[in-house]
């Protein structure tokens, strides 16, 4: 009986365990795909910006040709 | 006498018999209100189980409805930032149509639409490369988490010398302008330049001004969404802390 007492203690004691792993693993990746965001979204916005200033930069050397 | 032994027989038997009965009966009642006990403790352990149950779920309820809020509200300051950003762009695109022929505008709008697609394809493709990353690491989830934020992190403030390198374009673009101004004005006062030429500059000064101004802004814009990304990382930094 005793026996049987600790397997399934023991049992109980990995699902637990196996569980609370798995929440912190789905919390870890959630948190790992708005970083991914983050990353893609700065680097859109700052390619924008350079493509902006290399324009911008044209039109000032047309201006330096006037 | 013969009578009288009957009778007794009779009457302690009698006597006997309903002793067993209210000892039965006892018996009986007792059994009943140790069950009717034990159904109403069990009724009792249900119901608290139960009502555990159900403030778990509501705990979890609750804890839903204030992530989907906080992503709500994300969402929403994040649909304010690009309304800001299209307002600008349609108020150009606004303004190259006027003054377009229908030829024109239909080549503006194809040019649009493939910039547009341009870019979230890119996009796309970026996020496909990092859950690729992200799903070919086999290693511990929370380990690769930190490795991210410290990349994007160093990312973010590498991105502060091309902020800059556009500041300095902006005040360069402004002197120059204001040169040639400037010089125009000369040109003017000393009769060396004609009308035609005049008007041509002009139109390329407003040009330039315009142009030099939505930089400007999309300098603004870049700094405020890079200080949000990096509060938002040092939050998601935060979380990791407090699970630990």
């Amino acid at each position: 009986m005793k026996t049987i007492f600790k397997i399934a203690l023991l049992v109980v004691l990995f699902s637990v365990a196996s569980c609370r792993d798995s929440k912190k693993d789905d919390a870890a990746v959630k948190a790992t795909e708005q970083i991914e965001t983050i990353e893609v979204e700065t680097d859109s916005l700052v390619k924008d910006l350079e493509l902006e200033a290399n324009e911008l930069e044209k039109e000032l050397n047309e201006l330096e040709n006037l | 006498m013969k009578h009288l032994k009957i009778i007794l027989v009779c009457t302690g038997l009698f006597l006997l018999s309903n002793q067993q009965t209210l000892t039965a009966q006892v018996n009986s009642e007792t059994e009943l209100a140790k069950k009717a006990g034990q159904r109403k403790a069990e009724m009792k352990a249900e119901k608290e189980q139960m009502k555990a149950q159900m403030k778990d779920k509501k705990e979890a309820l609750k804890d839903n409805m204030k992530d989907k809020q906080s992503e709500l509200k994300e969402m929403q300051v994040k649909k304010g930032e690009i309304n800001a950003e299209m307002q600008e762009e349609r108020a150009e695109m606004k303004a190259k149509m006027q003054n377009a022929t229908s030829d024109e505008k239909v080549a503006l709008k194809a040019q649009m639409k493939e910039k547009m697609s341009a870019k979230r394809m890119d996009m796309a493709q970026k996020r496909e490369e990092l859950k690729a990353k992200r799903e070919a690491f086999k290693g511990d989830k929370e380990a690769y988490k930190t490795e991210r934020i410290e990349a994007v992190k160093a990312r973010l403030t590498s991105y502060d010398s091309k902020i800059d390198a556009s500041d300095q374009l902006v005040t360069k673009g402004q002197d120059k302008l204001a040169a040639a101004k400037a010089q125009l004005e000369k040109q003017k006062a000393e009769g060396t330049i004609t009308d035609e030429e005049i008007s041509k500059r002009e139109m390329t000064f407003k040009r330039i001004e315009e142009k030099l101004k939505k930089h400007e802004n999309a300098i603004e814009r870049t700094k405020t969404r890079i200080q949000n990304n990096k509060e938002k990382l040092v939050e998601l930094e935060k979380v990791e802390t407090v699970e630990e």
